[in-house]
């Protein structure tokens, strides 16, 4: 066995304060470096971590945690429900205004109980509440180090302090990150000593490092290289269904998409299988529904048929027997994105909607994502990745497609009443099988009844690793970790 | 040696408005090229509030002349703001990752040199049509090979295919060689060319005919006569291409997962990562500039007429 483990990401963390970041790849350090109270275990299920047990009140808003004991940062101060409380109130303090503050909205206070107790009290019921507090940026940092840190917490290797199996031994920004076996560890110590993030910006440089040995694991695998991959001895590629999907999105507030009969002509008109064989076969299947068929919530609505014949139909029903003229943005930076805009142009075309492709750069593309009042947004159609990070109903469908001023996180400008009415009843329904219920109707309203996107694929998530690599960890979540990971040889 | 401090006294002079100029042409196009650096820095899962607040953390929210004037009074000062992407200081991200790209560039220039010098020299003084027409076609196709493919190429022949070369990263000195390689290759084919012509040129001046027949031995009246004449065009083109080498670290050091300025300086335009963009450019700037001071006093050195 050897007793180090090298991983190409595709880029370098950019901190490793889990209350203020967004981006995969520090999440997939943080990961083994913090713990939330609870966690995801490898079928999306909510288990137990820092908190042995847990249990919520009957009023529906009382949630009480029971904290493991003996657990120790790796600066050697103690795991405590002080510890917890410190927690919450950093990432909710509206000054420091860390980017994870939103996704924790739903808290209105916390409470020590006694040392290993800890009780935190919700606005409102809030039915998606276990997997907040197992998402990764629930994690519970080392108080006493966030405080001698202040603002750099989390930007060096001294900056760091979680409670996992392993700790940060060294940073050397854009070139190796390297993890330590914690031997402080409260549960099952990590399998190999020290891990190695090295990140590799270049796809192509990522798998010639890869064929070459020079690295043990890659992420973000380039499509076009999979099957090459796949057909190498001494390579496997781990793909395993995810949170993610790619859609294109309606401006629902701009003619004439704001009738949902063109919206369904558009989602009638595309050759999805076609789509998904020709282009992204090796790391997609069609969609199902409005959410990934993992995630809390999902309700298999089944494939769209294509069905030009209905397309046509329901665009002259709508007053455009003979088409329109529309635009179709996309970016790069989705695998496939402006050959995915090109093909849904194709088959617009077959129904007579003539569409022109805009290429941006991610910066721009999300420019036109930030708030804006529908006024002054240019776009019509838009290329758009999903992925709720808490691989739940709530943060899949709430934030995207409730009736919004702007277009803050609703980026097309989707408006449902019913829609509405029952996504705000499913998050705070803590029933599972009414909650799931309603969801179930969420998805039929938007997925089929009034599209607010045309669901192209969901994203299969995949690493491409040296065959001598047991025990690797890729989740639904896009990340891949190595607690348990060997790797044999000398 | 007074005539070598008065040219780089002369250089350094020539540097400020450079730098000046730079500053004001870099500081414009980072902000009228469209993007947010704030948006981006949020993620896009985060509230419009936060959104705001990052852009007064980073006084995004001030009139343009006011932040560039914030800009230039901080950079007098040394200090170049902090990373929007990192929250790190852009002084010491660029301090950390210049030796890389330094070494980069100067295997690159050396290579490039020396290569181009011996392939030249060869070409120009080989007495078989066959030999120069083989080194003019060679260093024709290196001058001609993009640096991105190349790089690509180098790796699967020497990491992968046949194993002797480390295929990306820093660490020891054989890191640098494939790197140094795919940087350098192209200019050293231009200057193969650039002295092949040069020396050709040389050779029938009227002045090595004259030291040849004062008696002087051929082998000095090459050396001495005439490649320290051949080399000046070519010491000016190497200057002039250290600016080319300079962009070239952008592709190298991404291909090869090296941790050096130019990768910084892509990824910092793709965040819109504002203060390391125009710090970064900046310090490559004011390389480029010194460099062609220091090929000025070379020159001068080489050659009495540049001196007056």
């Amino acid at each position: 066995m050897r007793d180090r483990l090298v991983f190409a990401a595709a880029a370098d963390a950019t901190t490793l304060d889990p209350h203020n970041t967004t981006d995969t790849e520090s999440d997939q350090v943080i990961m083994m470096v913090y713990e939330p109270l609870l966690a995801f275990d490898d079928t999306m299920k909510i288990v137990p971590k820092l908190a042995e047990r847990h249990d919520v009140g009957a009023d529906g808003v009382t949630w009480t945690f029971h904290l493991r004991p003996g657990v120790r940062f790796h600066d050697g101060t103690p795991l405590d429900a002080d510890a917890v409380k410190a927690n919450f109130t950093r990432v909710l303090d509206p000054v420091a205004n860390h980017k994870r503050l939103s996704l924790f909205a739903m808290i209105d206070r916390v409470e020590v109980v006694d040392p290993l107790t800890v009780r935190i009290v919700t606005k409102y019921p809030f039915g998606a509440f276990e997997p907040t507090i197992a998402h990764v940026s629930a994690a519970i940092v080392s108080p006493a180090v966030a405080r001698t840190h202040g603002k750099a917490f989390g930007s060096a290797a001294e900056a760091v302090g979680g409670t996992g199996p392993y700790r940060v031994a060294s940073w050397k920004k854009d070139q190796e990150i390297v993890l330590e076996r914690f031997d402080g560890y409260w549960g099952t110590k990590g399998a190999t000593r020290q891990i190695v993030y090295r990140p590799i910006p270049e796809a192509a440089s990522r798998v010639l490092a890869l064929e070459s040995g020079d690295v043990d694991v890659i992420s973000r695998v380039p499509a076009t290289d999979i099957p090459r991959l796949e057909a190498h001895d001494g390579i496997a590629v781990h793909k395993l269904p995810g949170v993610g999907a790619q859609q294109f999105r309606f401006n629902v507030a701009k003619k004439p998409f704001t009738d949902r009969r063109v919206r369904q002509a558009i989602s009638y008109a595309i050759d999805r299988p076609s789509i998904v064989k020709n282009l992204v076969a090796s790391f997609a299947r069609p969609s199902t529904s409005a959410l990934t068929s993992i995630m809390r919530g999902y309700a298999n609505l089944g494939e769209i048929p294509y069905d030009p014949a209905k397309a046509k139909a329901l665009l002259a029903a709508a007053g455009y027997p003979n088409g329109f003229r529309t635009k179709i943005a996309t970016t790069p930076r989705y695998p496939m994105g402006v050959e995915l805009a090109e093909a849904v142009a194709a088959d617009l075309k077959k129904v007579g909607i003539e569409a022109a492709i805009e290429v941006f750069d991610w910066a721009t593309m999300v420019q036109f994502w930030a708030g804006l009042p529908p006024e002054k947004n240019p776009q019509e159609i838009f290329i758009m990745g999903a992925g709720a990070s808490t691989a739940d109903a709530d943060w899949g469908l709430r934030p995207i497609f409730r009736t919004a001023p702007t277009n803050e996180n609703n980026y097309g400008y989707y408006s449902n009443t019913e829609f509405d009415t029952v996504i705000e009843a499913a998050m705070r329904e803590t029933d599972p099988a009414k909650r799931q219920a309603l969801y179930t109707r969420a998805q039929q309203i938007v997925y089929l009844e009034d599209p607010g996107a045309v669901w192209l694929f969901d994203t299969l998530y995949s690493v491409a690793a040296r065959t001598a690599v047991r025990d690797l960890r890729p989740q639904a979540l896009g990340v891949v970790t190595f607690e348990r990971a060997t790797v044999s040889g000398s | 040696m007074r005539h070598a401090f008065r040219l780089s006294s002369a250089a350094l002079a020539r540097l400020v408005p450079v730098l000046v100029a730079i500053s004001v042409l870099v500081f414009s196009i980072v902000h009228m090229i469209p993007g947010d650096p704030a948006v981006i820095a949020a993620g896009l899962e985060a509230s419009p509030a936060t959104v705001d607040a990052i852009r007064r953390d980073l006084g995004l929210d001030q009139p343009l002349v006011v932040q560039y004037a914030r800009f230039v009074m901080n950079a007098l000062a040394g200090d170049f703001g902090v990373s929007i992407r990192t929250g790190a200081p852009v002084g010491r991200e660029i301090l950390d990752r210049l030796p890389h790209t330094a070494i980069l560039a100067a295997g690159g220039v050396a290579l490039a040199v020396v290569l181009g010098l011996v392939v030249g020299a060869a070409a120009a003084l080989s007495r078989r049509v066959f030999v120069d027409r083989l080194l003019t076609a060679a260093s024709l196709v290196a001058a001609s090979t993009p640096s991105y493919w190349l790089a690509l190429m180098l790796m699967l022949l020497f990491s992968v295919t046949l194993g002797w070369l480390p295929a990306i990263g820093v660490g020891s000195a054989a890191h640098y060689l494939l790197p140094c390689l795919a940087l350098g290759l192209q200019s050293a084919g231009a200057v193969a060319r650039m002295t092949r012509a040069s020396v050709r040129d040389v050779l029938t001046q009227d002045f090595l005919r004259a030291a040849r027949a004062k008696g002087v031995p051929y082998r000095r009246v090459l050396l001495a006569h005439g490649m320290r004449n051949a080399l000046l065009p070519v010491l000016s083109l190497v200057g002039l291409r250290v600016g080319g080498l300079l962009a070239g670290t952008v592709l190298v050091e991404s291909v090869f997962a090296v941790p050096g300025v130019g990768r910084m300086m892509a990824d910092a335009v793709v965040a819109r990562d504002f203060p390391m963009v125009q710090g970064g450019v900046l310090v490559v700037a004011a390389m480029v500039v010194l460099v062609n001071g220091v090929t000025d006093v070379v020159a001068g050195l080489l050659d009495p007429r540049v001196r007056a």
